[in-house]
């Protein structure tokens, strides 16, 4: 018979957990859920997710001809004519970063693709560049939600996005199935009732109420014990005490918001949030299937189609579910094979497509691989509109998810030929109505993308005014801002 | 028709992905079926005195197979340097097999077998290798007119008498006239291309007749009937004796590579769909291979 009790121990919830108890899974724990409950508003909170795909774009293909309010899309963007209300589109948004060291010219579009740093680069040959803009709105949002960001999908190698303030490059979770795992082994899945949690939060009474468990007595014992011991080292031994116990403490603090989550979660079964959670309708059985899927990612089209839409899934549940604010797909490859997305001609290879289907002139460029280039776009932009539709119908309790996030699309290059100009930028959803959505804001010619990441990490509560080069660029617009965005 | 029984006369052959090979003799039931390796990526197919050549990759290597029966293969490697060259065409003229094979910048060269086996020295099809662009594929072959004409990436025709002659490029090719394919019917040159694009010549350096059709509607096989040019787009099909006057006919379920023979269209769609057409308009799906279908042409066995 299924015990009824709530509380969940935190040796229970490691047993429960199994190997993702090892310490890579808890630092990836939020540190702060408690005040998360205790801070919330009615409202619910509202997230930052990035979609961005390899290869440019075919940018005639993409940007509309006018600007103001929104009418027919252009053929790549065509699957979000439904949408048309909920979306910003901005145009002439450029990298002006420098590279240095030997990179080769995809890795310095990645490196700069969310970080929009001066400079970016290879250090004994590894990575090196500024925050990325996902870190930073993790430090942000990171503290009131489980998981302080996640960074999913292909993007590797060449292909790195995310980079943590020290501007070390960050790994990306490429296993969906893994992903699921990480986020949701030991919990319960619940669409969170904001209102309810509202209430806690203004009680004070679900999440401070649990008493300490008997581990958690245990090991706070033992860390005072450690710390009496202190007194009696040496300088260097107590250096490293201190780092032992910091580590110990950290875990601690993070079991104990993952128990209060559970607990949470456990409490909101019984009243849960008007939407039911949205579970990936191709999540793999197993790791076994999930690996298979994602190996046959570059060769098979329609594996690649699922693998996409099972990412989007992830993203659209850890929104839903509060298990983390900040989620960012890099997908696409530039080696995959894409026959039956390209109707056209005789190649299938992307980085063929893209370096044929791009010249300095795109009269010079050869316009069958431009053309399928502009399929394999129109193909991705089915998935990222799909994810919208999805977004659109999640009720939170008066608003949309989509309302109440802020998505961005993108590519990590401007165009196939490693262009670096007039990146093809679309904003979807509200951002909690901090945006006004619903038209195309052609900008000045090569207005810095990092621009735009300080507009969006106004928008999740950041004070700073200034991010990557906005203030440095030798192109620097608007006083490092976006003006007309609300 | 089982699979131990050699093929003889007239047939079509279709492959692709994992070393596939079928064959067909009405369009309609494929048979004779193989595979190889994963990874085995066999994209250009020929006939050339009663052998069926299919010729593609291997990890970095450039791979033939042929046979006279469709029931035993021979496989080899052509000589190339591995992960850098490609194989860019395989076809047949009267007298030899030809394979074109090239990289990023460098001469496109040609060799050539009498018998499938024993390959000449690497000959260059044109001196000038800056007269078209330095990574412009050549992707497709007709002849006629006691001419050679191939075309490519960018926009890129050249033509040549004979493969020993130097090949001459075609003057003013800009890449918005891009040919997809090429076919020889009626004395000219006809060839398709993005929306709509056809395109006619008598000798395939000077270009006239130039027609768009509807956007969208690219034309990927150009096919001569021995009456008619038959351009078959995803939508439409566009029908000509002359690459001059044309008719567009709404098509359904067309495919991205065909071929034709003995009064039959075959085509593909991905993934591994095999269709069937009498007139190349109206399409059926006969049969689905779990591989992808790179390229179908039709041809003789068997018989020198």
């Amino acid at each position: 018979m299924q015990p009824a009790t709530i509380p969940v121990s935190r040796r229970g919830f490691l047993r429960g957990a199994g190997v993702v108890a090892a310490l890579p899974f808890l630092e990836s724990l939020a540190p702060q859920v408690v005040q998360a409950g205790m801070r919330s508003a009615v409202r619910p909170p509202v997230r930052f997710g990035i979609f961005t795909v390899t290869g440019g774009t075919v940018i005639e293909s993409w940007v509309p001809e006018q600007t103001g309010r929104l009418g027919k899309l252009p053929s790549i963007l065509k699957p979000l004519q439904p949408y048309t209300d909920d979306l910003l589109i901005l145009s002439n948004l450029s990298q002006s970063g420098q590279s240095e060291g030997e990179i080769n010219a995809h890795e310095h579009c990645a490196y700069l693709h969310l970080t929009a740093v001066d400079k970016v680069g290879k250090i004994n040959g590894r990575p090196f560049a500024g925050q990325s803009v996902d870190q930073r709105a993790a430090e942000l949002l990171g503290p009131e939600s489980l998981i302080p960001s996640l960074q999913l999908g292909y993007a590797h190698g060449e292909t790195t996005y995310f980079f943590d303030a020290s501007g070390r490059s960050l790994p990306v979770e490429r296993d969906p199935r893994l992903a699921f795992d990480r986020m949701f082994q030991g919990r319960r899945l619940v669409a969170p009732n904001w209102k309810l949690r509202h209430q806690a939060a203004t009680t004070k009474s679900l999440l401070a109420s649990s008493p300490p468990t008997y581990d958690c007595q245990v090991v706070d014992l033992i860390l005072d014990d450690a710390k009496s011991l202190q007194k009696s080292l040496g300088r260097a031994d107590r250096a490293k005490l201190e780092e032992y116990l910091d580590s110990i403490d950290n875990i601690e603090r993070r079991v104990r918001k993952m128990q209060a989550r559970i607990e949470l979660e456990a409490a909101e079964l019984k009243d849960p949030g008007p939407s039911s959670p949205h579970l990936p309708e191709k999540l793999p059985a197993d790791r076994e299937q999930s690996r298979r899927l994602v190996q046959a990612v570059t060769r098979n089209p329609a594996m690649h189609g699922d693998y996409l839409e099972l990412m989007a899934d992830l993203m659209i549940l850890a929104f839903q579910t509060d298990t983390t604010r900040v989620c960012s797909l890099g997908l696409g490859s530039d080696e995959a094979l894409f026959p039956g997305v390209v109707t056209v001609g005789y190649e299938y290879h992307a980085h063929t497509l893209e370096h044929h289907g791009n010249a300095a002139r795109v009269d010079d460029a050869d316009p069958v691989a431009r053309e399928g280039c502009r399929q394999i776009h129109a193909w991705y932009t089915r998935f990222f509109a799909d994810m919208v539709r999805k977004m659109k119908a999640i009720d939170e309790g008066g608003s949309s998810l989509l309302d109440n996030t802020l998505l961005l699309y993108t590519s990590y290059m401007a165009d196939g030929g490693h262009g670096r100009s007039n990146y093809p930028v679309l904003l979807a959803g509200k951002a909690g109505g901090t945006l006004k959505t619903g038209r195309h804001i052609a900008y000045e010619k090569d207005t810095p993308m990092a621009n735009l990441y300080v507009e969006i990490l106004e928008r999740l509560g950041d004070r700073r005014g200034v991010f990557g080069n906005s203030q440095t660029s030798p192109k620097a617009r608007y006083n490092g801002r976006l003006p007309d965005l609300s | 028709m089982t699979l131990n029984m050699p093929l003889r006369g007239s047939v079509f052959v279709a492959c692709g992905e994992n070393g596939l090979r079928a064959f067909s003799r009405d369009g309609k039931v494929w048979t004779h079926l193989q595979t190889d390796r994963e990874g085995v990526l066999l994209n250009h197919a020929c006939f050339f005195r009663g052998q069926c050549y299919t010729g593609g990759r291997y990890g970095g290597e450039l791979t033939l197979f042929q046979t006279a029966d469709g029931l035993t293969w021979q496989s080899q490697k052509l000589p190339s340097k591995p992960f850098v060259e490609r194989l860019e065409l395989l076809f047949a003229t009267d007298t030899e097999v030809c394979a074109i094979i090239s990289t990023d910048g460098a001469p496109i060269q040609a060799i050539l077998s009498k018998n499938g086996r024993d390959w000449s020295p690497r000959q260059t099809l044109f001196d000038d290798r800056r007269s078209i662009a330095r990574d412009a594929h050549i992707r497709r072959v007709a002849r006629g007119n006691d001419r050679i004409v191939l075309i490519g990436d960018y926009g890129v025709r050249l033509s040549a008498p004979t493969l020993h002659d130097k090949f001459i490029a075609a003057a003013k090719a800009e890449a918005k006239d891009t040919l997809i394919d090429i076919t020889f019917g009626n004395g000219v040159f006809v060839g398709g291309g993005l929306h709509a694009l056809r395109m006619r010549s008598r000798d395939g350096r000077v270009w006239t007749d130039r027609t768009l059709g509807e956007e969208g509607e690219h034309i990927n096989r150009m096919i001569f009937d021995g009456k008619q040019f038959l351009g078959i787009g995803q939508g439409a099909t566009y029908r000509s004796v002359d690459g001059v006057e044309w008719e567009r006919i709404p098509n359904q379920n067309a495919p991205t590579v065909a071929a034709y023979g003995d009064g039959i269209y075959v085509g593909a769609l991905w993934p591994g769909k095999l269709l069937h057409s009498r007139d190349a308009i109206h399409w059926n799906v006969v049969q689905e291979f779990p591989q992808h279908v790179h390229s179908l042409e039709h041809g003789v066995l068997g018989i020198s």
